[in-house]
């Protein structure tokens, strides 16, 4: 398994590393996680009253011997775990002030996250869009699916406008059985639309983490004289002294971070803000040490 | 608004430099791709329009402060109310011309001449300047080199000079010291450039004067002040001319003295006169002078000695007394030997010794004519005057002239100058002849003709003439008088202490019939009584060079053993002063103003010089917007600091 994006050196790090999630994951086969399905599995959970249309056979003989009342054995059952990637692929992920853009980054993630989940036996999906879903990759949970997700990454190119809510909203319908989501983009688009699109993946009882990639330059734009900018989806240019602008334009990135922190977590979106400047590998163990 | 220096005004070209940079300092060739413009497009508007607002007026302080300071250097001032400002703010250079001509003696009132009272004038005028203004001081006779060049800030040492400044004896040449005037204003930035004349304003004094003649280089903004010191109705009664007969007498004998006096005012005067002679005062005389009238006067005195005599005519003082004497000097021989050498077989001699020794008892001149084989070598001591007819070779009259003998060549004998490369000329037909038509009055020779009516030399005809195969004459051969042709009639030539005088024709029938005109007798006496005085000019000016000295006081003076007389020159004796417009006419270009009462020469010179120098103004202005630049750079300077 071969790719740019997989550091052998790095895999080496988190080799023992596990992650879970905070909620609960459908799965298919027995794995590390809680089953929400209830009854078929080995460890018990719970009584709950008798209730018209339960099957007989799950009822507790030995409860109702005592106390003449008819209760149903619930339990609890470990599965795998199905997990999706979502990384924008707009044309504003590939800005980069230093030696990695933000979508090399969210690859460098995506495929070591990958590892990590895939070694624990969880199913690993991915999705790369931009205004519209562009490389889809269904979950499997076999190790070798790696590969095939390590070299859709290489067919990735950055391309087209970022218009979140649409794809979002699209994949949030394709997933009907619940997942742990990881949502790897700048949001550079309408915070509204996009914090209901990251809603609608909480409406359909899935976990959301939210991994806001942005360039050092971009929070603090540093650039320190007069500066003609063009933007990279829409080729518009606009000078600017960023020596006079520089401190009201922090203000204003802290803002918009701010903005989306708190709807996140209004909606239980777990919001997590990364910078290319930071080495990924340091990120992803922060990361790691602070979910567990 | 006037510049002194607009040739800085060009430097206004800077001013596009802080426009140039503004303008294309903004832009930049780098173009940075950027995720998105989205915060940037807000921010910019806002704090552009701050921004810009600080830099367009960064953008004005920096041209204002290089418009003022540019302005500052083109020292600008502008005319401004009397109201507004109490005296003139621009600075001022001026330059004093005082006439210390004789006239200026005149006194004005007791103990106090014309002259003092310009040089308290120029004094006030020195001390109404200010620190930083400029003057200097020119005289019109500048006999005690005080006269000094280009304007001097330093105001005390003009006045000293002023101070120290006297009258002369000379006659004022305003032409020279107001082209002088000009010249030393040449180089001068001060925006008010005054000349003060103060003088008598004699009419004969600016008769010269005429500014395009100056061949100025450029006009020039000057004003100038002319200050009249003269009182009105100023009197004047001078000795105009005193002229002993030929300047020359035979003692024992008489001589007859000349005296003219003028009345120079429109007063009737009676005045005395005096004649001094050899220390001894010898007669008295009244003069009635009319207004403006002439008297001429002869007086007869006996001279026992032979020798140079000297003496002077004294009228009865006046305000002017330096024109009040005259000094006159002649000689009194026993006899003049005059040596006529003659050729053989020519008629010249005899014409010549008949008109100045007809009877030779009654003449002053002792002839001896010899033919010219018997003459050797001629002793000064034996001849005053040798006359040469028609002699061409065989005499060496070089030393004798050089040791103060007198020569007069006459037809032929002309081509003893070898130099001068003569051959004698046939006029074309009989019928055609030259006439003499040009005659130089000033020399002594003429003296008889120079009054209308008493003798024409242009009666003669010349059939035959000597002249010159070079169209020019050497420079020290004077041309006393010419034919009707331009060629030179009669010539003379100094050589040492002696002269010599040549005739370019002859006294026959074949060449002329000059020696039958009634001019012929006195001419030839003249010329040979004129050639018997040593070659020293028989009156001259103060302030004349005589033998490489000059003489500026009036009086008998001995020179190299020679006595001289000196007087002032009588032009200057005329008071009359010039009208105003003349002098307008005089200073075209320039503004000229005539004081005719000193005591007005303040409020005309207020009136003219109210000007505001906004020189040290417009440094304050540009330091202040170099201050508020500092500031407001500083502002746009922190501004980027807190973004960094």
């Amino acid at each position: 398994m071969k790719s740019r994006f997989l550091d052998p050196i790095i895999v080496d790090k988190f080799l023992n590393q596990n992650i879970k999630p905070k909620g609960l994951v459908e799965g298919f086969v027995t794995g590390l996680h809680r089953s929400p399905f209830h009854g078929f599995s080995v460890e018990f959970a719970e009584h709950r009253p008798y209730s018209t249309g339960d099957e007989i056979k799950h009822l507790d003989l030995k409860v109702y011997g005592k106390s003449d009342r008819f209760y149903v054995k619930q339990y609890e059952d470990e599965t795998n775990m199905r997990v999706c990637f979502l990384l924008d692929i707009s044309k504003s992920m590939s800005y980069k002030s230093n030696g990695i853009s933000k979508l090399e980054y969210g690859c460098y993630l995506v495929a070591l996250l990958s590892y990590i989940l895939l070694k624990q036996g969880d199913a690993v999906g991915f999705f790369a869009f931009n205004n519209s879903i562009r490389h889809f990759i269904p979950p499997k949970s076999t190790l070798g699916h790696l590969q095939t997700i390590l070299e859709e990454f290489e067919k990735i190119e950055p391309e087209g406008d970022t218009d979140l809510s649409k794809p979002l909203n699209e994949i949030a319908e394709k997933m009907k059985r619940r997942a742990l989501i990881f949502i790897i983009s700048d949001l550079i688009d309408d915070e509204q639309k996009v914090i209901s699109a990251l809603r609608h993946f909480r409406h359909n009882k899935h976990e959301c983490t939210v991994f806001h990639i942005l360039d050092e330059m971009e929070l603090n734009l540093s650039f320190g004289s007069m500066v003609t900018f063009e933007d990279l989806e829409n080729k518009e240019r606009l000078q600017v002294d960023t020596r006079y602008i520089a401190d009201d334009y922090k203000k204003e990135i802290n803002n918009f971070i701010d903005r989306y922190k708190q709807s996140c977590s209004e909606s239980m979106i777990e919001y997590v803000q990364v910078t290319t400047g930071i080495p990924y590998d340091q990120f992803l163990t922060a990361y790691l040490n602070d979910i567990r | 608004m006037i510049f002194a220096n607009p040739w800085f005004l060009l430097g206004l070209f800077t001013v596009s430099i802080p426009v140039l940079l503004h303008l294309f300092g903004k832009h930049t060739k780098k173009v940075i791709p950027f995720s998105t413009l989205r915060f940037l497009r807000e921010l910019s508007r806002k704090t552009s329009r701050k921004i810009n607002l600080l830099q367009l007026l960064l953008l004005i302080l920096r041209i204002l402060i290089l418009t003022f300071l540019i302005l500052a250097v083109s020292k600008p001032v502008i005319k401004t109310s009397k109201f507004l400002f109490k005296s003139g703010g621009g600075t001022t250079s001026v330059v004093l011309i005082l006439d210390n001509s004789f006239s200026m003696q005149y006194e004005v009132e007791k103990g106090r001449t014309a002259f003092g009272i310009a040089k308290e004038i120029a004094q006030n005028v020195i001390l109404n300047l200010k620190s930083g203004d400029s003057a200097s001081l020119i005289l019109t006779n500048d006999t005690n080199s005080v006269n000094s060049g280009s304007p001097s800030y330093d105001l005390s040492a003009i006045t000293e000079n002023i101070k120290q400044a006297n009258a002369s004896n000379l006659v004022a040449d305003m032409q020279k010291s107001v082209a002088d005037a000009l010249t030393s204003l040449e180089k001068s930035t001060e925006y008010n450039q005054e000349i003060y004349i103060v003088a008598d304003t004699q009419k004969i004094s600016f008769k010269n004067l005429l500014v395009d003649k100056l061949k100025l280089s450029k006009k020039r903004k000057i004003t100038f002040f002319i200050v009249n010191v003269q009182p009105e109705n100023a009197v004047n009664t001078a000795v105009l001319q005193v002229r002993p007969q030929n300047y020359a007498c035979i003692a024992p004998g008489n001589i007859s003295i000349t005296v003219q006096v003028r009345n120079f005012s429109s007063i009737p005067q009676v005045k005395s006169i005096s004649l001094f002679l050899d220390g001894e005062k010898k007669t008295s005389k009244f003069l009635n002078l009319g207004p403006m009238g002439t008297a001429n006067e002869v007086i007869n005195e006996k001279i026992i000695k032979s020798g140079v005599h000297s003496g002077y005519v004294e009228l009865e003082s006046d305000n002017l007394s330096v024109d009040d004497k005259r000094y006159f000097s002649f000689t009194a021989y026993s006899k003049i030997p005059v040596l006529i050498v003659k050729a053989s077989g020519n008629s010249d001699y005899f014409y010549i010794s008949s008109a100045i020794a007809p009877q030779k008892s009654e003449s002053i001149f002792d002839v001896n004519t010899r033919d010219s084989s018997s003459v050797g070598l001629i002793n000064n001591q034996d001849y005053k005057v040798v006359v040469l007819t028609d002699v061409t070779e065989g005499l060496n009259i070089n030393n004798y002239v050089e040791n103060g003998g007198g020569v007069l060549l006459i037809g032929e004998g002309v081509k003893n100058l070898a130099e001068l490369n003569f051959t004698t000329r046939q006029v074309p037909s009989l019928n055609k002849y030259l006439i003499i038509d040009w005659v130089d009055y000033l020399s002594p020779i003429f003296e008889p003709f120079k009054l209308q009516g008493s003798g024409n030399l242009s009666y003669a005809k010349f059939y035959k003439i000597i002249s010159s195969e070079s169209t020019k004459l050497p420079s020290d051969i004077k041309i006393l008088a010419k034919f009707n042709d331009d060629t030179p009639a009669l010539c003379e030539k100094d050589m040492g202490k002696g002269k010599l005088i040549f005739f370019a024709s002859r006294f026959t029938g074949e060449w002329s019939d000059f020696y039958l005109k009634p001019t012929f007798v006195p001419l030839i006496n003249q010329i040979i009584f004129y050639l018997s005085v040593p070659s020293t000019k028989v009156e001259n000016i103060a302030g004349s060079y005589i033998k490489k000295e000059q003489i500026l006081v009036p009086g008998i003076h001995n020179v190299q053993g020679e006595t001289i007389p000196v007087n002032v020159d009588a032009e200057e004796s005329n008071l009359k002063t010039i009208e105003p417009d003349l002098l307008t006419n005089a200073l075209p270009g320039f503004k000229v103003n005539f004081i005719a009462d000193p005591s007005k020469l303040n409020e005309a010179v207020e009136k003219e010089r109210i000007g505001i120098s906004l020189e040290e103004n417009f440094i304050y202005i540009a330091l202040m917007l170099i201050l508020l630049e500092i500031i407001v750079s500083n502002l746009l300077a922190r501004k980027a600091k807190q973004n960094a």
